[in-house]
């Protein structure tokens, strides 16, 4: 059971690199056999010389970060990249995804296609295809969505779950609220699951929990790489009690993106500390549950900064759905939610809190909505950790900027003739827009 | 060419047979019921009836969602055949407007085998029956948006109050949708997962099996899986039938010009008919002879009254020839017409005047107007046209006679044309009105509309 990881773009081939990194270091600690072996089979295979080869394949169109990240797997001496496993170029698509996707994907699309067809063939069973990429840039958004296409088109029957960073608020790109747009809205048809990590709450998290003073790209990378790990790493799921499961991402998929119009998972674990103090703390379940919760219903990403007199909307029955229906201020609804539990007296903690259903969408079925896989292997250094992937409102607002602020400059059609010159036209923006209203509509009222 | 055709012919129709029986389609007739509808057999006609009974209900009552049980006895069931059959618009007379009687008796089986020819020609029933099959066939494909309407219509006894509160908690349309479209999201990934839990154990079965010491073990394994795979089997089974389904279209689809060419060999039988019918009629008027079929005494009904009408036109032309001529002459510049009036000519007139009002018959049957405006009208509508065929005859003729009223009688026509659309327009909108207000006096009933044809 295996997942094949697509990297895309500086920023996915960064990310990607960092995953398969603390994934190798996790599986690598003292008294986890089974948990190493299943996790190996997951993410990596032996290559004639025994030696451990990520499962992914490396695209971008410029050298330098592949190149990086294939130095730094191989120097870490106990993983490497597959030799062939990468394609290059040596110019970039220039911020614009349009170039991405019209021109870079077209041209190469032989080549890469390739590429992933032989990882994916040397799979006993494709758990999963988890292409990783920043929506911002042009390569990694653009060329990625070329490339997700194409992956569908070859599996439309394989899960494709993809793994998106959302770029700072302020900015890094002129233009990357148009890339956003374009690749949330075609990702959103092509994606079995879009889980996102957005750079703003993922700086907050470096800055307030990790005590980092100048912080790097690579510390963001660390801090996205460690929650994706304690959801992708072998836990024991509600199917599968007594041996890790094997088809994580189906399983992933099944307990939360069953409806077609709700794709965006969004992820917060807790605790999250620098190393230096993590030896000094000690944690109890019934108190990160009882964060974690908090952090749910009050869409907080962090346990630093929760809004406590947030509540779960009380279920009248008399009154029926009018009670439900009152917006409680600041809270935050849910579709349904994933635990994830990893470390020591793992079976102890006490997970009902969060099947409460004041906190769910009133449509769900009954029994639908929660779920929990957990494992006693402690996870990434630390003794206990909780890691929620929750289908809920939590990215309604930054979809919303994202897509206000796209809109606000295609109103001008500012830069738009940047992107007409490669064949995406003002229709195609406004297909795309009016796929993403869809979305936040069906999430203002779920 | 022709033989080749001729032998093939059986071929074609039996491929069109299998296609309509994978298709769901009850009481398809035998490739020899065809043949012998195309010489319009007597015997084979309640064979066709049924048959176009069973095609008729799949294709149109699908498109309008209403299902009526009691359509058993062969009387009902044509009835619904000739008012399908309105609705589509076939414009055949016994269907616009059919004789007293049964209709079962005054309606032979060329004219059902052409009117099946005209269903399967018009719109694409056989690929949106091969869709609707599919669809039976390879539920799990589907996607859930495209379940919106079956989810929609679903009945209130679907258990869809899953959200704790028991059934207490009234639960709307649209959360119902979005349960189900949930829970079928659910069995479409658990569908995804078992898939690519087969891929492996094929690929991993593959690999014992080409392994150079199959281990013996394998035939209990077998066994294991045979029991627990029915579901799979039954999986199988549709795939199997879906397949069948799907070639038999194929093999169809290469074949369908041959059966386009056999059709139009069945029309030719059936205009053929009608100039004998005439031909017979003519002598048989004389001789006084009856004829016991009904169907062709009322052809026969219809071609004595168009003699008749023949009759009086040529009085009539005479009289205008006679009474205007230089008018005639000197307005329109026909010298021919002078030659007209010779008797080879106004024979040769006279009968090709007949076979085109054979033609007619049908706007003459709706119409019985043999009076002095009418008459211009049945041939003026040809030379308004046909003026840019001159070596006609007829149209010279025609022409002469055309300035008594011709314009007059166009306008006339136009009229009456305009009357009749409006007319039928606000039948349509009626009629869609009442369906309209019938369905939304059912509960659960979602009116889709028809098909585009």
């Amino acid at each position: 059971m295996s997942v094949v990881a697509v990297q895309l773009g500086q920023c996915g081939n960064q990310i990607g690199q960092q995953l398969f990194s603390v994934i190798n270091s996790d599986s690598n600690g003292a008294n986890r056999k089974t948990y190493k072996e299943c996790s190996d089979e997951r993410f990596f295979y032996e290559n004639s010389k025994g030696d451990l080869v990520a499962r992914s394949v490396l695209f971008d169109m410029e050298p330098k970060v592949i190149s990086q990240a294939i130095t730094k797997a191989s120097k870490s001496g106990k993983w490497k990249y597959g030799e062939t496993a990468h394609f290059c170029q040596k110019q970039g698509s220039g911020n614009n995804w349009a170039n991405g996707f019209s021109v870079h994907g077209p041209r190469h699309e032989e080549v890469m296609t390739d590429l992933v067809r032989r990882e994916v063939e040397r799979c006993d069973r494709l758990a999963g295809i988890l292409p990783m990429m920043s929506v911002a840039g042009g390569t990694g958004s653009g060329m990625g969505t070329y490339v997700t296409q194409c992956i569908r088109d070859m599996y439309p029957n394989s899960f494709i779950f993809n793994h998106l960073t959302w770029p700072y608020c302020t900015g890094e790109v002129i233009v990357q609220n148009y890339n956003s747009v374009l690749t949330l809205s075609h990702l959103y048809q092509l994606s079995d699951a879009i889980l996102v990590h957005e750079n703003d709450t993922v700086h907050k998290i470096c800055a307030q929990l990790m005590n980092i003073k100048h912080i790097s790209i690579s510390d963001v990378n660390k801090v996205i790489a460690h929650q994706l790990g304690s959801v992708l790493q072998p836990a024991f799921t509600e199917h599968s009690l007594s041996s890790y499961s094997r088809d994580p991402i189906g399983e992933l998929l099944c307990s939360l993106v069953c409806h077609p119009e709700f794709k965006l998972l969004s992820l917060c674990n807790i605790p999250q500390m620098c190393s230096s103090s993590l030896a000094y703390s000690a944690f109890k379940w019934p108190g990160l549950l009882k964060h974690l919760r908090q952090m749910l219903i009050a869409n907080a990403k962090m346990e630093e900064g929760i809004d406590w007199k947030v509540c779960v909307p009380s279920v009248d029955k008399s009154a029926g759905e009018m009670a439900r229906n009152k917006r409680h201020v600041g809270f935050n609804t849910s579709l349904a939610n994933l635990l994830i539990l990893r470390g020591k007296d793992v079976s102890t903690a006490d997970t009902g809190a969060f099947k409460d259903s004041g906190m769910y969408a009133p449509w769900l079925p009954a029994g639908g909505t929660f779920s929990a896989w957990n494992t006693s292997v402690p996870f990434n250094g630390y003794e206990k950790s909780a890691t929620i992937v929750s289908n809920s409102q939590s990215l309604l607002r930054p979809l919303d900027n994202i897509v206000k602020k796209a809109w606000n400059m295609f109103a001008s059609r500012a830069y738009i003739h940047q992107y007409t010159k490669f064949g995406v036209s003002e229709e195609d923006f406004l297909d795309c827009f009016t796929t993403l209203e869809q979305i936040i509509s069906s999430y203002t009222h779920p | 060419m022709r033989h080749a055709k001729s032998v093939k012919v059986k071929e074609v129709i039996t491929a069109l047979c299998k296609l309509l029986s994978a298709l769901g389609i009850d009481s398809v007739p035998s490739a020899e019921s065809f043949r012998r509808a195309k010489f319009n057999q007597a015997d084979v006609t309640e064979e066709l009836w049924k048959f176009l009974h069973s095609i008729l209900m799949k294709v149109c009552v699908m498109e309008c969602t209403y299902q009526d049980s009691a359509q058993s006895n062969l009387d009902s069931q044509s009835l619904f055949v000739r008012s399908a059959l309105w609705h589509c618009g076939y414009g055949a007379e016994w269907v616009l407007e059919p004789k007293a009687g049964s209709l079962r008796v005054c309606v032979g089986s060329r004219d059902l085998l052409l009117a099946f020819g005209w269903i399967l020609s018009s719109g694409n029933p056989l690929e949106f029956l091969l869709e609707e099959k599919a669809q039976q066939l390879e539920r799990l494909s589907r996607s859930a948006l495209d379940h919106m309407h079956l989810l929609g219509d679903g009945d209130s006894q679907v258990d869809v109050s899953g959200t704790g509160e028991g059934g207490s908690k009234p639960i709307n349309g649209e959360m119902q949708l979005r349960t189900l479209q949930w829970q079928y999201g659910k069995l479409k990934l658990h569908w995804r997962r078992l898939l690519a839990a087969q891929e492996e154990r094929s690929r991993l079965t593959h690999r014992i099996l080409s392994s150079p010491a199959p281990l013996p073990e394998t035939s209990s394994t077998d066994s294991s899986h045979k029991t627990c795979s029915t579901a799979l089997h039954k999986e199988l089974e549709q795939i199997q039938s879906l397949n069948a389904t799907l070639e038999a279209y194929l093999n169809w689809k290469s074949l369908e010009p041959l059966f386009w060419s056999w059709m139009d060999s069945v029309i030719d039988n059936d205009v053929s008919r009608l100039d004998e019918d005439a031909v017979a009629d003519v002598s048989q008027r004389d001789q006084g002879i009856k004829r016991s079929c009904s169907h062709a005494e009322k052809s026969r009904e219809a071609v004595k009254q168009l003699n008749e009408m023949v009759q009086l036109l040529e009085a009539e032309l005479r009289l205008g020839q006679t009474q205007q001529p230089d008018h005639s002459l000197s307005t329109q510049g026909r010298h021919q017409a002078q030659h007209l009036t010779s008797d080879r000519e106004r024979t040769e007139v006279e009968r090709r005047v007949t076979t085109r009002l054979q033609g007619l018959r049908l706007t003459n049957g709706r119409y019985p107007l043999p009076s002095r405006a009418y008459i211009p009208c049945l041939q003026d509508s040809q030379p308004a046209y046909s003026a840019h065929k001159p070596q006609k005859v007829e149209s010279g003729q025609v022409r002469l006679t055309g300035k008594l009223q011709a314009l007059d009688v166009l306008r006339d026509l136009k009229e009456r044309e305009a009357l009749l659309q409006w007319k039928l327009e606000l039948l349509r909108q009626t009629q869609r009105e009442e369906l309209q207000d019938h369905a939304s006096t059912l509960e659960g009933l979602v009116l889709i509309p028809p098909l585009k044809r």
